[in-house]
């Protein structure tokens, strides 16, 4: 395209800067809330997939219940763990029960999460990347009072922080913190971030409850064969339950069905974020008309000193087209910016947040930016071009 | 038709529909335009000269009739044709100047350049050249608000020298002046004709129109008259 028309667009708009610039606040308004909700997306995406990496692809879960009617009577047992363990193709599995309790620190009495471990599997936790130390050591089968706390939980939960070898109260008893785990990720990570961790035989002796497994982890021995050693537990599980009121899922299938919700809330926020950009065309059609309307007698000299229909229209369009240009650009470095501050402040309350540059994102703004302010300088445009220039010279 | 006639008008008829009235404009008009000639369109208020100009600088379509620039019939170009030959073959020179009040008088002169497709620094050396030669070389970043009526119709008699047209197309270009500028501008039209070019110029004053070599005499949309005027050298300097 002709660069003269570029220049003389921008001379048009630069004389015009009150009303250029609110014009561009429409498309900026527009261009920066669909970057920020794309790149949060994307981060949220990217977290996602990271800690399921971290889970790995030969991870399987079992959890009960096989719909919404049998969940809540679905359970799952301690000879189920030995059942999935003897099934072929399985390295290791180890069961997680939960229970919520109420405990305390120094007059502070608190509702939590307790999560019980079978400690002779702590490899396979660790492995998932749940049981990462951060300071202090783990539990062994014959510490019935001694417990970890997830990094957050001991920032979070009282208001004093919780050090290594403090004691909590639980049912009378105390609770020797002797390992603080590192922050882990959002989905099962984040579990074990917010709670206290113990030998699950202790927390059924303190409770008197009977528990039953919340969840059931899986290591296959090879991740190729992931789908066949699912297939045979969940024959195993249903020969000795009887029928099939469990789930059991891979790794890839949670993080599947994690991502396409997560798409699909993205999706919605970009459509609503999308409305202001077709406001931001109005505008645009709104100052170009008038831009038109005022140039009139300009538009009939250009003609008559020679100026095509083509040029007029190139000329109008361009000016329309810098207009979502530029608003794109500053739109896009408005939206990075409040993704990268949304980072910043979802990183700092536990969230993991991975914003970053993608240059696609960019030249997808610019690109739509300057086909929002072409599309709706068309109607204007043509206008001016089809002008006669015989009426445009005479209106004064 | 002779190979010099650069303009040539057939039973040009323009007809404006009022709603319910029809004015014709122009009812039949034969015109022919020579290279080097310099015609003056004269007739009352109404009676179609400015109608005539537009059609022969071809802004406007007749209704019926043909009009030939340089042999070649306007019906059959289509309106980009049409600004292309007017922006190459022939200058415009309005009443009211109808100058771009955003731009300098220098970006005023380089427009008709970049229609042109010239490049910008030849642009703007012949716009520079081209104010020198009508005597405003110490205005040439003003804005037309900042000059007086006689400079900014210098400044759109070198917008019309710009492209170096064949024709220059005045509409009553001294009508907004002063007596003074009137005259100077005059004399620059005339300085024009004598340098070559081909001068149509519409204007209601006997005492202007003398200038030309020929004057057209239009009554309600048709030629009355063609005087040829008499070749009488006065110089009032």
């Amino acid at each position: 395209m002709d660069l003269e028309l570029f220049s003389r667009a921008f001379e048009n708009l630069r004389r015009q800067k009150l009303r250029s610039s609110l014009t561009l606040l429409g498309i900026v308004i527009g261009i920066a809330s669909v970057v920020a909700l794309i790149s949060i997306g994307d981060g949220f995406n990217k977290s996602v997939e990271r800690e399921f990496e971290k889970l790995g692809s030969n991870t399987l879960i079992i959890l009960p219940g096989s719909g919404l009617a049998t969940s809540f009577f679905a359970e799952l047992d301690e000879d189920d763990v030995d059942t999935v363990k003897s099934v072929k193709g399985v390295e290791n599995a180890t069961p997680i029960y939960v229970s919520s309790q109420i405990v305390s620190f120094k007059e502070e009495k608190q509702a939590v999460l307790i999560l019980g471990i079978d400690t002779r599997d702590h490899a396979l936790l660790e492995d998932l990347g749940m049981l990462d130390l951060n300071e202090g050591r783990l539990l062994t089968s014959s510490d019935n009072f001694s417990v970890l706390v997830g990094s957050r939980f001991a920032e979070d939960v009282f208001e004093e922080e919780l050090y290594l070898k403090q004691n909590i109260v639980f049912e009378g008893d105390s609770l020797r913190i002797v390992g603080i785990t590192k922050a882990a990720g959002q989905s099962f990570g984040a579990m074990f971030d917010n709670a206290i961790v113990m030998n699950y035989k202790a927390l059924e002796d303190i409770t008197g409850e009977d528990l039953t497994p919340f969840r059931i982890f899986v290591k296959a021995v090879n991740k190729e064969e992931v789908q066949e050693v699912k297939d045979r537990i969940s024959r195993a599980l249903e020969r000795a339950h009887g029928r099939e009121d469990f789930q059991i899922m891979t790794a890839s299938q949670i993080q599947e069905s994690a991502l396409s919700i997560l798409g699909l809330i993205q999706l919605v926020l970009v459509f609503i974020a999308a409305i202001s950009l077709v406001v931001g065309g109005i505008g645009i059609l709104n100052t170009m008309l008038m831009a038109v309307m005022e140039r009139t007698d300009e538009i009939g000299v250009m003609k008559a000193i020679g100026a095509t229909n083509t040029l007029v229209l190139q000329l109008f369009l361009t000016e329309a087209g810098l207009i979502g240009l530029v608003g794109g650009f500053i739109g896009y470095s408005l939206g990075f910016i409040v993704a990268l501050v949304g980072g910043v402040v979802a990183s700092s309350s536990g969230v993991d947040l991975i914003i970053s540059f993608e240059p696609m994102l960019l030249l997808g703004s610019l690109g739509f930016a300057f086909f929002v302010g072409m599309i709706s300088g068309f109607l204007p445009a043509r206008r001016a071009s089809l002008m006669d220039p015989v009426e445009a010279l005479r209106e004064e | 038709m002779p190979a010099d006639i650069i303009i040539n008008a057939k039973n040009v008829v323009k007809t404006y529909d009022m709603g319910a009235v029809k004015v014709h404009a122009l009812n039949g008009v034969d015109f022919e335009l020579k290279k080097g000639e310099f015609v003056s369109i004269m007739g009352p208020s109404g009676s179609g000269k400015t109608t005539l100009l537009d059609v022969l600088s071809v802004l406007l379509r007749p209704t019926s009739g043909e009009v030939f620039i340089n042999k070649k019939p306007i019906s059959k170009m289509d309106d980009n044709e049409l600004a292309k030959i007017r922006g190459k073959t022939i200058g415009f020179v309005f009443q009211t100047f109808n100058l771009i009040n955003r731009l300098s008088a220098k970006e005023n002169v380089m427009m008709p350049l970049w229609f042109q497709g010239v490049p910008k620094s030849d642009r703007e050396n012949r716009a520079e050249k081209i104010l020198f030669d009508v005597g405003l070389a110490d205005r040439i970043n003003h804005k037309p608000s900042e000059l007086s009526g006689g400079q900014r119709q210098r400044v759109a008699v070198a917008r019309a020298l710009a492209v170096d047209p064949e024709i220059i197309v005045a509409d009553e270009p001294t009508g907004n002046l002063d007596s003074v500028s009137g005259e100077q501008i005059m004399q620059l039209i005339k300085d024009l004709h004598k340098n070559g070019k081909t001068i149509l110029m519409v204007t209601h004053e006997e005492e202007l129109a003398q200038n030309a070599g020929r004057i057209v005499r239009l009554r309600d949309g048709k030629i009355v008259a063609t005087d040829v005027v008499k070749k009488k050298e006065i110089n009032v300097y």
